[in-house]
């Protein structure tokens, strides 16, 4: 099996007793391409990859990874890929280079090979200057780089990364991002997990979208925007909940949806500059009053709410 | 291969740890070296004991005349004026424990008030009291009547008391022995048609005494061996260095099994971390990863050992005995620490849980262990207590080093190499199989 994709994943399912984290999911990634899984907290993208990493056994279904079936061959699988996890996963008592040197070993590299690829990758991910410190005391980005830079140490042919940008600083993020297009220029094959829509949208070639253990949507960026067509998205905030003025604002000409959730109110809309005067006058006619308007163009967020009637943050 | 780069890079953290070398090396270290500066007086090995104040009651007054004559007194107990004088037994532990053997540790006050006597005891004036009854001359030579020596201490002193105890203890058992002796005789006799005079029969307690004291201090009797080490001299046997010995073969099996459960942590704290998870997605089987760490543990608790014994023997003069069994001890306290470390772990759900739980467990069964090193210095320990720590693993370890130091052989042994053999394989094979069914 696999067909020639880089990764192939057929009616994969992981159950927990009674919870179901992965339900008969189907995707699969080209080779040289980036791959995103998107979706909230909880949505199963991390248990996903744990399956496609080997290190959770799918309950059932199955999943290649460069022709290797994580049921039936997982040292294979293993060998073809690079995990960068969600948590930073380095010893902290150890230097960059002795962190590097050991997991180097795990992946099966020795003497002049190992210390060269150690070198290599200690100037790719700009640490050779800081190789003997303890990581203990490195900054959070320089961890980050690190932990990236385990993952290659074996010239992955696929490398997974789960969430890698979660709590860190703006700038460590843009060189995160760039490094990922960095390393699928040099022809490595991407599988990105994040719940961040600006993520997936600028950096992946094919999305899939996951909410509750399924897929909800998959393809590239553009077939996915195009669920939500060309409407816009409107978001407001009222003064008070009107189930009235939604009732009267899902009459009008041109509103496609209208979805009300925290005091937020999002609609869907053939044409904002015709429906908002609309709104407004319905609106004042409820003694409701708007507080705040944003229009957005169709995005992977309008794709996501469009299909789950929630937000992709929750 | 890559079963010996998990141990070695785990060996590399531990050994880098402060907090684990401070409780693999230094706690073991200073806690014999508090019992050296108490007791070793550093460098010169004498005692450095304050006096324990006696207050001796002899009510004793045979009813018939007591034969001094025949009295000589053995070994240790030399200026007991026990040729004249002396008019009953009483009178002869009265004059024992005046004795210039003793006279160093303990000192006497005479009274004929027991009254007085216990009160002295009860306003700490004195540290205990003796108090020999009426009669008790009688109660030896006849074997019909029992008398008791009372023996009345201040329950917040335990070394001069005991040392009293421990003296008088050895005089009463041999009249004890000695009234067996003599009612075993005088049916004997009786039997024969024979019929001895009462004078004869002090003779007959008088020398069983005097033997059965010579024997004691002979150990020619029923034997109790001791440490065997040289003093600075290398001549006779220094007991200060003994129970330093003692003490620090408590510390080091206490904190073998206390590295042997924070290494085996180890394996909780990585999961947590995201490294062993991280290590699982590497091309290495899990048996190379988990067997690492295992591997690691022993080889640590091997290495803190080594040290400790070394330091032992530099720092404190410790002759450590038969060095195959000091090998063997070494290399399965090691065995029995890692694999302990292995089956708690195994049982815990992370690493808070592990943290509250194995320091208690490490605690306890270290202690209860540790009994035999506890009662080391107790002349008599309650019955059966030095067996309890055999229901540990720590208190067959404790077993072996201790025969090693007593300068037993591996054969001797035997018992105690299979015992722990046994814990090792049953703590390892229930703990790998609880991990394996974890990480599978």
């Amino acid at each position: 099996m696999g067909n020639g994709y880089a990764i192939e994943v057929k009616e994969l399912h992981k159950d927990y007793g009674d919870v179901h984290a992965v339900q008969g999911i189907n995707f699969t990634v080209e080779r040289g391409e980036i791959f995103s899984l998107l979706g909230p907290n909880g949505a199963g993208k991390t248990t996903t990859i744990s399956m496609l990493s080997c290190l959770l056994h799918p309950t059932a279904g199955d999943a290649w990874v460069m022709g290797h079936s994580v049921s039936q061959d997982p040292m294979a699988v293993k060998e073809t890929l690079g995990m960068v996890p969600q948590e930073i996963a380095i010893y902290e008592d150890l230097s960059a280079r002795e962190n590097l040197t050991f997991w180097g070993k795990m992946y099966g590299l020795r003497g002049d090979a190992l210390r060269q690829r150690v070198d290599e990758i200690l100037e790719m991910i700009g640490l050779t200057d800081r190789q003997k410190g303890r990581t203990g005391k490195f900054s959070g980005g320089m961890k980050r780089r690190l932990n990236i830079g385990i993952a290659l140490l074996h010239k992955p042919q696929i490398i997974y990364m789960d969430e890698p940008t979660v709590g860190i600083d703006p700038q460590s993020r843009r060189k995160i991002l760039d490094s990922v297009l960095d390393l699928n220029k040099q022809g490595m094959t991407v599988l990105y997990t994040t719940h961040y829509m600006e993520e997936a949208q600028e950096l992946s070639d094919h999305i899939a979208i996951m909410d509750h253990g399924k897929i909800i949507a998959y393809g590239a960026h553009e077939e996915l925007i195009k669920i939500v067509g060309e409407l816009d998205r409107i978001t407001l905030t009222l003064n008070m909940e009107s189930a009235g003025v939604l009732d009267a604002w899902r009459a009008l000409e041109g509103v496609k949806t209208v979805s009300a959730e925290d005091g937020t109110v999002h609609l869907f809309v053939d044409d904002s500059n015709l429906v908002l005067p609309h709104l407004f006058e319905t609106a004042n006619r409820s003694d409701v009053r708007i507080t705040s308007v944003a229009i957005q163009e169709p995005n992977l967020e309008a794709v996501f709410l469009h299909l789950t009637g929630r937000a992709l943050r929750d | 291969m890559k079963l010996l780069d998990v141990a070695f890079k785990d060996m590399t953290r531990s050994f880098r740890s402060a907090f684990a070398l401070a409780f693999m090396f230094g706690v073991p270290i200073i806690t014999a070296f508090i019992f050296f500066l108490a007791f070793g007086n550093v460098g010169s090995g004498e005692i450095t004991l304050a006096r324990t104040k006696v207050q001796l009651v002899n009510l004793d007054s045979p009813s018939v005349a007591f034969n001094p004559a025949t009295v000589e007194m053995p070994e240790g107990f030399e200026g007991a004026d026990t040729a004249a004088g002396v008019e009953s037994m009483g009178e002869l532990i009265a004059n024992v424990l005046r004795s210039e053997g003793l006279a160093e540790i303990i000192e006497i006050t005479e009274t004929g008030d027991a009254v007085q006597a216990r009160a002295s005891v009860d306003g700490q004036e004195a540290g205990v009291a003796v108090i020999i009854p009426a009669g008790f001359t009688d109660a030896v030579l006849s074997s019909q009547t029992s008398a008791e020596i009372e023996f009345y201490q201040d329950p917040t002193l335990t070394i001069g008391p005991s040392i009293v105890k421990s003296v008088v203890g050895q005089l009463v058992d041999g009249f004890t022995g000695a009234k067996i002796s003599i009612a075993v005789a005088l049916e004997q006799l009786e039997a024969a048609g024979v019929q001895i005079t009462p004078e004869q029969m002090q003779t007959v307690v008088t020398h069983y005494v005097q033997w059965s004291t010579e024997q004691s201090q002979r150990g020619t009797g029923l034997e109790v061996r001791a440490p065997q080490v040289p003093d600075a001299e290398g001549e006779a046997p220094d007991w200060v260095a003994a129970m330093i010995g003692t003490v620090l073969v408590g510390m080091m099996v206490f904190y073998a099994f206390y590295t042997g459960t924070t290494s085996a942590q180890t394996i909780i704290t990585e999961d947590e971390n995201g490294t062993l998870p991280r290590l699982f997605t590497t091309p290495t089987p899990v048996a190379a990863i988990l067997g690492g760490k295992y591997l690691a543990s022993g080889l640590t608790i091997v290495v803190q050992l080594v040290v400790l014994v070394i330091a032992g023997q530099l720092i404190f003069g410790i002759v450590w005995g038969n060095w195959l069994l000091v090998v063997v001890s070494t290399l399965l306290t090691a065995a029995a620490a890692a694999t302990f470390g292995i089956f708690v772990m195994s049982f815990m759900e992370d690493a808070r849980q592990a943290g509250f739980i194995y320091g208690g467990v490490v605690v306890v069964t270290g202690m209860l262990g540790m009994v035999s090193v506890f009662t080391a210095g107790m002349p008599n320990p309650p019955t059966g207590i030095n067996t309890a720590a055999l229901f540990v693993p720590q208190g067959w370890a404790v077993r072996s080093w201790t025969l090693a130091m007593n300068g037993g052989t591996v054969s001797e042994g035997l018992l105690t190499v299979g015992v722990l053999l046994a814990w090792s394989a049953l703590f390892f094979l229930v703990g790998r199989a609880r991990f394996n069914k974890r990480f599978a």
